[in-house]
Parts: C-alpha cells; sequence; structure tokens
C-alpha cells in the first residue's frame, strides 16, 4: 500500500508527516522521523494505538481541513494540507491590516480614520464574554481604513482597520 | 409553602445543576432561553423551556420584564437565580416576590446591606469582624492623601459599588494615589453607575478564603466548612478547594463564627459566601459577602454530602435549616477546576466555536457539572464557563491526582479551552505543597514554557487525515442530554 503524505500546520510551524498502512498498525515518518505505530485503532471521533512511548487515546475530528486533536486534556489544532484557511493563525497578517483576535463584539472604536497612531495604540475594543479586549497597533502609521463600527459583531480574524505605514499612499 | 414548579432566571452549568435538585424532589424545572441558546442543554433537559429574547443579555437573561412574563406564561411559583446575570439585584427579588413568587435567594433588603462594599464594612464593624484596614475615600485631594497615609501603602482604590475587579487600582506610592483614584472612579461609573470609592490597604502575600453560609432568615446560620480560592486571574478564580490547607482547626472555628456572626446580623436567608483574606500569620480580614450560590459550591458540596440547592429550596419554602453548623460531617478533601472557553497561549482571549466532539469524565470521586453539549454553538455572548470538574478523596494528595486524571481524559474539540493549564496548575509544586495565593496563578502562566507538538499528536492526526475522514456530527445531533450529563454525586465513597 502507498504512503500518504500530509502537511500539518500549527502556528507557523509546518510539519510534514507520511502514513503507510501495515497489518495492524502504520509506518509513520514525522519530518524524516521514524514513529512505528503498533494496534492502529480508527474510530468514529477517536484513534488508538500503541507508539514508542506506550498506548495513545486520541480524540481527533477532522473538519474543513482543520486536524482538532486532544490528548491528555491538551488539544491541537492543525491545518491539514497547503491549502490553509487564512483566519487560522497560518502566519502575521498582511502589513498595518488589523485583525479581530477573537468572535465578538465591537465596543468602541478609539481611533478615527486618519488618526496617527503609535507602535501598540489602542485602535478599538472587542467585547466577547464579558471580557473587553484591546485591539493595538503593530507599527507606527496613520489609520488608513476602518472596517467596523461600534456594535458590529465581528468573527475571528475579521479585518477590522489598516494602519497604513507614514509617508505611503493611503 | 410548598414550592411545586421553578424557572431557573439562568443559562449553562448552572441551570443544568439546578435542574438536577428540582427533578430529585420532584419539582418541576422551567428553563429560559435566548435566541443564541435554542438548544442548549438546560433548555433540553428543564420540563418546560420558554423564549425571552434575543442573544444580548440584556435584552434576554437580563430583562427583568422577559423573566417574569416567562414565570407567569408558565405558571412558576418560584424563581431560582443561579449566579451572575440577575442573582445579586435587589429590583429583580423585589420584583419577584411583587408578582406573588418565590424568590430562591436572599431578601432584596439583605443583598442592598451587603451589595455594596462600604455599607458591608460597616455592618462587619459593628459584628466585630475584621476587615482589611481601609476607609471610605475622600473626594477632596488632600483629605484623600491624608487617609491614604492613615492606611499605608501598598494600598488598593476599590469600587465601592464594585466586584469582579472592576474599578480596582493598585496603588504602590502616595505618588501615584491621584491617577489611581481618577481611573477608577471613570471605571466605576462606567461599570456600576456609581463612582464612591473605598481605600484598602493591600495584603501581600494573601490567601482568598471564603465561608458558605445559609441562612434562615430569622437570625439561625449554618456555616460550611471554608473554601480556598487563591488561584484567580483577574479576579476570575479557576481552582478551588475545600478545606483550605492553610487554615487550621483553631483558625476555622474563628472563620466560621466571624461568618455566623456576619449572615446572623443582617438575618440572611439563604445561601451565601463571605469572602475573607488570610495573611501569612492566620490573621483574616472580611472582604464582601455574595449573595448568591457560588459557581465553586460543588467542592462545598463534596465534603459535606449536602446539596446546598435543596437547602436554598427548604429555606425558600419556609421549611427552615436542615442541619446546624454542628451538625454537619465534613470528610476528606474536594477540588474544583473551571474549564473555559479561553486560550492560555493568548493571554486567556476568548475562544468561540463549535463543540467538534465532547468528552468528560468519570470515574471515583469525579462530579461533573456541565452545560454544554457535543455539537453545541459556544457563543460569544455569554461568560467561558462550560464546565466544572470536582474531585473528591479522602486526602488533597488523593483528590488533586483525581483532578488531574479526570482533566486528562477530557476532551473538547472545536472550541479552546484552559484544560491544559488546568492541568500544569494542579502539577505544579505550588499547588502539590499548597503554597497558593492569590498571586500564584499569573506567576505560574508567566512560567509556562512553549511546547513542542509531541510526536504522537502528529502521528494521530496525520494518521485521521489520511487513513479515514473521523467526521464532525452535524451541530444539533441527536445526543442524549441524560447521559451527556456524566455522573452526579454528592454522596460517595471515600474508599481511595
Amino acid at each position: 500500500m502507498s504512503a500518504s503524505r500530509v502537511t500539518l500546520r500549527v502556528g507557523d510551524r509546518i510539519h510534514t508527516v507520511e502514513v503507510r498502512r501495515t497489518d495492524g498498525g502504520a509506518a509513520v515518518i514525522i519530518d524524516g522521523r521514524n514513529f512505528p505505530v503498533t494496534e492502529l485503532d480508527l474510530a468514529e471521533g477517536e484513534i488508538r494505538f500503541a507508539g514508542s512511548e506506550g498506548r495513545v487515546r486520541a480524540d481527533v475530528v477532522v473538519d474543513g481541513g482543520k486536524v482538532h486533536v486532544a490528548v491528555g486534556g491538551r488539544h491541537w489544532v492543525f491545518v491539514a494540507g497547503s491549502d490553509g484557511d487564512p483566519r487560522s493563525g497560518s502566519g502575521p497578517p498582511a502589513e498595518g491590516e488589523i485583525r479581530s483576535p477573537m468572535t465578538g463584539r465591537v465596543v468602541a472604536l478609539l481611533v478615527e480614520q486618519g488618526t496617527r497612531v503609535s507602535d501598540g495604540a489602542e485602535i478599538l475594543v472587542v467585547e466577547a464574554m464579558k471580557m473587553e479586549h484591546r485591539v493595538r497597533a503593530r507599527a507606527p502609521g496613520r489609520v488608513s481604513a476602518l472596517h467596523v463600527k461600534a456594535g458590529d459583531l465581528v468573527e475571528l480574524g475579521a479585518l477590522l482597520a489598516v494602519v497604513a505605514p507614514e509617508g505611503e499612499a493611503p | 409553602m410548598r414550592i411545586r414548579r421553578v424557572l431557573i432566571a439562568n443559562r449553562g452549568e448552572i441551570a443544568v445543576r439546578v435542574i438536577r435538585t428540582l427533578r430529585a424532589r420532584g419539582i418541576e424545572s422551567v428553563a429560559v432561553w435566548s435566541e443564541a441558546d435554542r438548544s442548549a442543554l438546560h433548555v433540553r433537559l428543564a420540563d418546560r423551556a420558554v423564549p425571552i429574547g434575543p442573544a444580548p443579555a440584556t435584552e434576554s437573561y437580563l430583562s427583568i420584564p422577559a423573566i417574569l412574563a416567562a414565570a407567569e406564561s408558565a405558571g412558576a411559583d418560584a424563581v431560582h437565580p443561579g449566579y451572575g446575570f440577575l442573582s445579586e439585584n435587589a429590583g429583580f427579588a423585589r420584583a419577584v416576590g411583587d408578582a406573588g413568587l418565590i424568590f430562591i435567594g436572599p431578601s432584596p433588603e439583605a443583598m442592598e446591606a451587603l451589595g455594596d462594599k462600604a455599607k458591608a464594612r460597616a455592618t462587619a464593624g459593628r459584628s466585630g469582624v475584621p476587615t482589611v484596614p481601609g476607609a471610605d475615600a475622600p473626594a477632596d485631594p488632600a483629605a484623600l492623601r491624608a487617609a491614604a497615609e492613615a492606611i499605608g501603602f501598598p494600598l488598593l482604590v476599590k469600587a465601592a459599588a464594585g466586584g469582579g475587579g472592576r474599578g480596582l487600582r493598585p496603588v504602590a506610592a502616595a505618588g501615584e494615589l491621584e491617577a489611581a483614584a481618577r481611573a477608577a472612579e471613570r471605571e466605576a461609573i462606567q461599570a456600576f453607575g456609581d463612582g464612591r470609592l473605598i481605600l484598602e490597604r493591600a495584603l501581600h502575600p494573601v490567601r482568598h478564603v471564603e465561608v458558605q453560609v445559609v441562612g434562615d432568615g430569622r437570625g439561625g446560620v449554618t456555616a460550611f466548612p471554608e473554601r480556598e480560592c487563591s488561584l484567580q486571574r483577574r479576579h476570575q478564580k479557576l481552582i478551588e478547594e475545600s478545606p483550605s490547607a492553610a487554615v487550621g482547626d483553631d483558625l476555622r472555628r474563628r472563620l466560621l463564627a466571624a461568618a455566623t456572626t456576619l449572615a446572623a446580623a443582617v438575618r440572611y436567608a439563604g445561601a451565601g459566601t463571605l469572602e475573607f483574606l488570610v495573611d501569612d500569620s492566620g490573621g483574616f480580614y472580611f472582604l464582601e459577602m455574595n449573595a448568591r450560590l457560588q459557581v465553586e459550591h460543588p467542592v462545598t458540596e463534596a465534603v459535606t454530602s449536602e446539596d446546598l440547592v435543596d437547602w436554598q429550596i427548604e429555606v425558600a419554602s419556609g421549611a427552615g435549616l436542615p442541619r446546624s453548623t454542628d451538625a454537619l460531617r465534613p470528610s476528606g478533601h474536594a477540588i474544583e477546576a473551571r474549564i473555559c472557553a479561553e486560550d492560555p497561549d493568548l493571554g486567556f482571549l476568548p475562544a468561540t466555536g463549535r463543540i467538534l466532539r465532547l468528552r468528560l469524565p468519570e470515574g471515583p470521586g469525579i462530579r461533573v457539572d456541565a452545560g454544554i453539549l457535543g455539537g453545541g454553538e459556544v457563543t460569544p455572548h455569554y461568560d467561558s464557563l462550560l464546565a466544572k470538574i470536582i474531585a473528591h478523596g479522602p486526602d488533597r494528595e488523593t483528590a488533586r491526582r483525581r483532578l488531574a486524571a479526570a482533566l486528562r481524559d477530557t476532551a473538547v474539540l472545536g472550541v479552546t479551552t484552559n484544560t491544559g493549564f488546568l492541568i500544569d496548575v494542579l502539577e505544579s509544586p505550588e499547588f502539590r505543597e499548597a503554597r497558593t495565593f492569590t498571586h500564584t496563578l499569573e506567576g505560574l502562566h508567566r512560567a509556562r514554557p512553549a511546547a513542542d507538538v509531541p510526536d504522537l499528536v502528529l502521528a494521530a492526526a496525520a494518521c485521521a487525515a489520511t487513513l479515514r475522514a473521523t467526521a464532525a456530527p452535524r451541530a444539533g445531533a441527536p445526543a442524549d442530554p441524560f447521559t451527556a450529563l456524566g455522573p452526579f454525586r454528592l454522596a460517595e465513597d471515600t474508599t481511595p
């Protein structure tokens, strides 16, 4: 049986993993390292196997190109393949883009279009679950676009504002 | 008066928990739901469910007219407020009474006397219960400076009407005083519509220890063994336990006596909690009283084998207190961990989304109070608490190990939670050795190493992605809410 290869992206790290089914288990190569798996058991939402560190039970869900894994009370979310979701924290946003760090409601705008801001200046306030989060500029510049107003509901990763570096055309 | 049908003016895990006791007593339960909670667990479990409005809490769970209308349409004869939302709103308690319904909680007068920090301090002073050295903050800058000098630095400026850390500013030295007072006042007006401030000496290191009481409204009070809730972040508790490893028999007697005196002084009715700070030398200071059931009440239930919601109903029906302080038989140690939809790697940023898979732990001494279902949606509208895991054992170390094992056996996929951080805290030397103070949790969070992804996790992810698509359940997929509840024990076998 031929091997399947998958890239798993988490944060700014990308892991390449090859999986080949063997008799009762799988031959797994993680970033070039061998990780032998015996007694592989795939069930709905759950994988059990024996690896080099003993028996493992993992809760696993593949959903919309993401692989969610929980082992031992900790969890990870990977973007599988190479066609990642831009909102999944795959890398820093484009220069000057201020994106929402969470799904919530915009409760206040602290700047106006054209306001000059310093690095770290508070741009607006997003609220979720009774917690207010101040979204800040990541570099000095001038607010060239505000895409939301107070009261708007925003999704995780939504474009909120753009801070253009000084001297650049808007 | 016999209570037959109770409307629960709340949602999430506490609504589910109240339904359990109502069911055990043969009382009908009425859930209320906002549009965001149409298929929530508490709605599925209740005998009846009434919609009360749109998702924002101000238009639903905080709307007194909407909740009273729901109570009337469902024919409820009593209202349980849970915690948060309207639970400590004296106007709500009064409106419930005026509608001819029983409010399962303290009287509006007791709430008013205790809800205000300045008034509560004065009541404590009159009863001879020590408070943190402090005073009302005068508005005049010179008088403010003089009052602060008399207390000594470092100190805290606090909103008199405050709570949850809002309107609170630490002041290290005299030079910071005025700016801190102005900032606290602004925040207090914004949050509570009341800019009055108090000054309090800052104690460090200090533990947060609280005493659960239930009063009969006539001056009779039962006080339960203390809970320690020092592990908190921005005044949000994360791990609580009972008893406190820092409280010996003598200190316990004095804490419970102080709590009893204060609750009796206001003829407190129902369940309430008196919060104290305990310093290194065993000195204790009354902070404030919470006039409601606390999130962390299950640790008290676990060590005493009592059901505090049942006690609330007994008192509200006029039946009196089930037992006196001396008749309680506490046994063993209990620890609770709060599973919240927050990302510890992103400064505890709130996390939302659909729960793609949910596995909750079970086992000897484990109780789960959850308000979520697999396939359910975690929205940004309400607080981040998803579930509480409570472990009981014959001693603290057994409870600690049981809780850590239970958390390792917990999986919430689709929504980021703090479960891994809870395990880190339980395994830390600070927690093992019970060196827990109010500043400990922030330190443990800062000291967290950035961990690489273990190979076995990558192997599991790759196997799932390549060998078989393990599909997510559809939203609202049929799940039996009764099995989703997990085991629920009040009295449990404590053999190790």
